[in-house]
């Protein structure tokens, strides 16, 4: 046995791991050899140190730990601990929902004021622009005046503009033309003139209690409008009530806003005509009579006239056929400016002559 | 050891029959030699913790399928020697490498100060020489000259022939004596 091969069995040797002939053949070499000896000591001390070697011990708390991982996780805790690893997936996942959910409660809070008006908005419009055209003339009392009274005053400046998108609409024109027809006669009982002035002043005073909507009505309207309603007043006189002059006023003005862009010198008109001009006139009386004429000549019938402080206004309905005609014929009365005409005329025109001089 | 038999037939038997104290035996009998061969082998104690929890976690799922043709703690080691040679296979725990610090940490006997001091230089140099040792050497001498498992017990664990054991013990104890040579009286 070679001095190597002796030394190759020397861990068998200290475990007492050889057989009973290995065991002998190393026994007859270490005899022999010295520097065997010696190495096979120095191999059992190195193995002596080694287990020598400090015990290890499991830290404190590690058999808790243990028994704590085995335990039954309760399914809440089960499903946050799923919920929440592994973080790297998770927790980038759980941010952008985060974000999501903050940028979605922020465009639904940006979006609620527009959502809120609109929502304002929405009874009040139809109220409006229905209540006064779906009660009857007969029944026109003060009360769905009170009751929109305060909406009104709200959304007098929508409600303007409410009146312009309306005006396009023809069913409308066609429920105003009865209307005017009977306002028209309404007009023909009323008593003399009054003047346009003394009224404006009258109307808030008017032991009517409507007299004060009216005013409250016309708070936000134009001008022109207000102007447009005191005349009404005028025409109504005391005999008629006064809350039906507001009702049909507001019942006309849905479709008030001419569509010919009519010069706002047509006061006289609830119904925007179609034409409208100022006819100058040496002899009023003359060139009444001679429009009526005229106008009989013309199949045109006067629908409506109003007597002002500054002349008379007479409004026709001129059949198409004879619209030309009744330019020249008002031209020879007097001097007649005649305001912008429609691109299209109607079968009948609606001409507003008004009369000066 | 045959004391030692005769207590994990009884345990295993107990944890057979559900006893619910018996898993509590098991790890506590058996946390520090599952966690020394866990420490040994990878060298970081937070890792070492880590992978004895695991173990006693899968002998807890896999008590059922337990035979009784090893011992029970055969199969312990089994376990762990296989987990620690499979994270040390896996780059994951390349980071882990220094775990020297730890292994000088070891020692908590009871001793006199100098005693403390050459006691340290030796565990030092004795815990770097098994540290340096490639890891089919290292799990085998530290199965048998740390944890005292025979050699026939180290082949069932790690599934190896008895002749390969021993020559790999062989291997692992030539170098750690060229390793430890100025400790050697």
């Amino acid at each position: 046995m070679s001095c190597h091969d002796a030394r190759e069995q020397f861990s068998a040797l200290i475990d007492d791991a050889l057989d009973a002939g290995e065991r002998a053949a190393l026994d007859a070499h270490l005899a022999t050899c010295a520097d065997c000896r010696r190495e096979l000591q120095r191999f059992r001390d190195t193995v002596g140190l080694v287990r020598a070697a400090a015990p290890v011990r499991a830290p404190a708390g590690f058999v808790d730990r243990v028994l704590e991982a085995t335990r039954p996780v309760p399914w809440p805790r089960r499903l946050v601990r799923d919920l929440f690893l592994p973080w790297p997936v998770k927790l980038p996942m759980e941010a952008a929902a985060i974000v999501l959910v903050a940028v979605g409660v922020a465009l639904v809070y940006r979006g609620s004021p527009e959502l809120e008006q609109s929502i304002r908005q929405e009874p009040a419009a139809p109220v409006m622009t229905q209540a006064p055209r779906d009660t009857p003339p007969e029944v026109k009392a003060s009360a769905p005046a009170r009751e929109n009274e305060d909406s009104r005053e709200l959304y007098g400046a929508r409600r303007e503009k409410a009146r312009e998108q309306d005006t396009p609409r023809e069913p409308e024109k066609a429920k105003e033309a009865p209307r005017a027809q009977e306002r028209v006669q309404e007009f023909a009982k009323e008593p003399g003139a009054v003047s346009r002035d003394a009224n404006l002043q009258k109307a808030p005073k008017s032991p009517d209690s409507q007299a004060p909507v009216i005013g409250k009505l016309e708070a936000p309207a134009s001008g022109a409008e207000r102007q447009r309603a005191a005349k009404d007043n005028v025409r109504s006189g005391t005999t008629q009530p006064t809350e039906r002059r507001a009702d049909s006023l507001k019942a006309q003005r849905p479709a008030s806003a001419p569509p010919t862009a009519a010069a706002p010198s047509v006061t006289s008109a609830f119904v925007p005509p179609d034409v409208s001009g100022q006819l100058a006139v040496s002899d009023r009386e003359l060139a009444l009579r001679s429009l009526k004429e005229l106008a009989a000549r013309l199949r045109a019938v006067e629908t409506r006239r109003f007597d002002t402080s500054d002349g008379p206004i007479i409004e026709l309905a001129v059949p198409r056929e004879t619209y030309a005609e009744l330019n020249s014929g008002l031209a020879r009365l007097g001097r007649w400016r005649p305001g912008k005409e429609p691109s299209t005329l109607p079968a009948t025109i609606r001409v507003v002559v008004r009369i000066t001089g | 050891m045959e004391g030692r038999t005769g207590d994990d037939a009884s345990l295993v038997d107990r944890l057979r029959r559900g006893d619910p104290r018996a898993f509590e035996d098991l790890v506590i009998a058996y946390q520090h030699r599952v966690f020394g061969v866990a420490l040994r082998m990878l060298g970081n104690r937070a890792e070492a913790e880590e992978l004895a929890q695991e173990v006693f976690l899968r002998v807890h799922r896999a008590i059922g399928e337990f035979r009784g043709e090893a011992k029970l703690s055969t199969w312990l080691y089994a376990i762990a020697s296989r987990l620690c040679l499979n994270r040390l296979a896996s780059g994951e725990r390349r980071m882990a490498r220094h775990g020297d610090e730890a292994l000088t940490r070891l020692a908590s006997r009871e001793i006199s100060p100098a005693e403390e001091v050459e006691r340290s230089e030796l565990e030092t140099a004795l815990h770097r020489a098994i540290a340096e040792l490639g890891e089919e050497r290292r799990i085998v001498v530290v199965l048998r000259d740390l944890e005292g498992l025979s050699y026939e017990e180290i082949a069932t664990a790690l599934e190896l022939e008895l002749g390969t054991v021993r020559s790999r013990l062989h291997r692992a104890r030539m170098d750690l004596r060229e390793k430890l040579e100025r400790f050697l009286p």
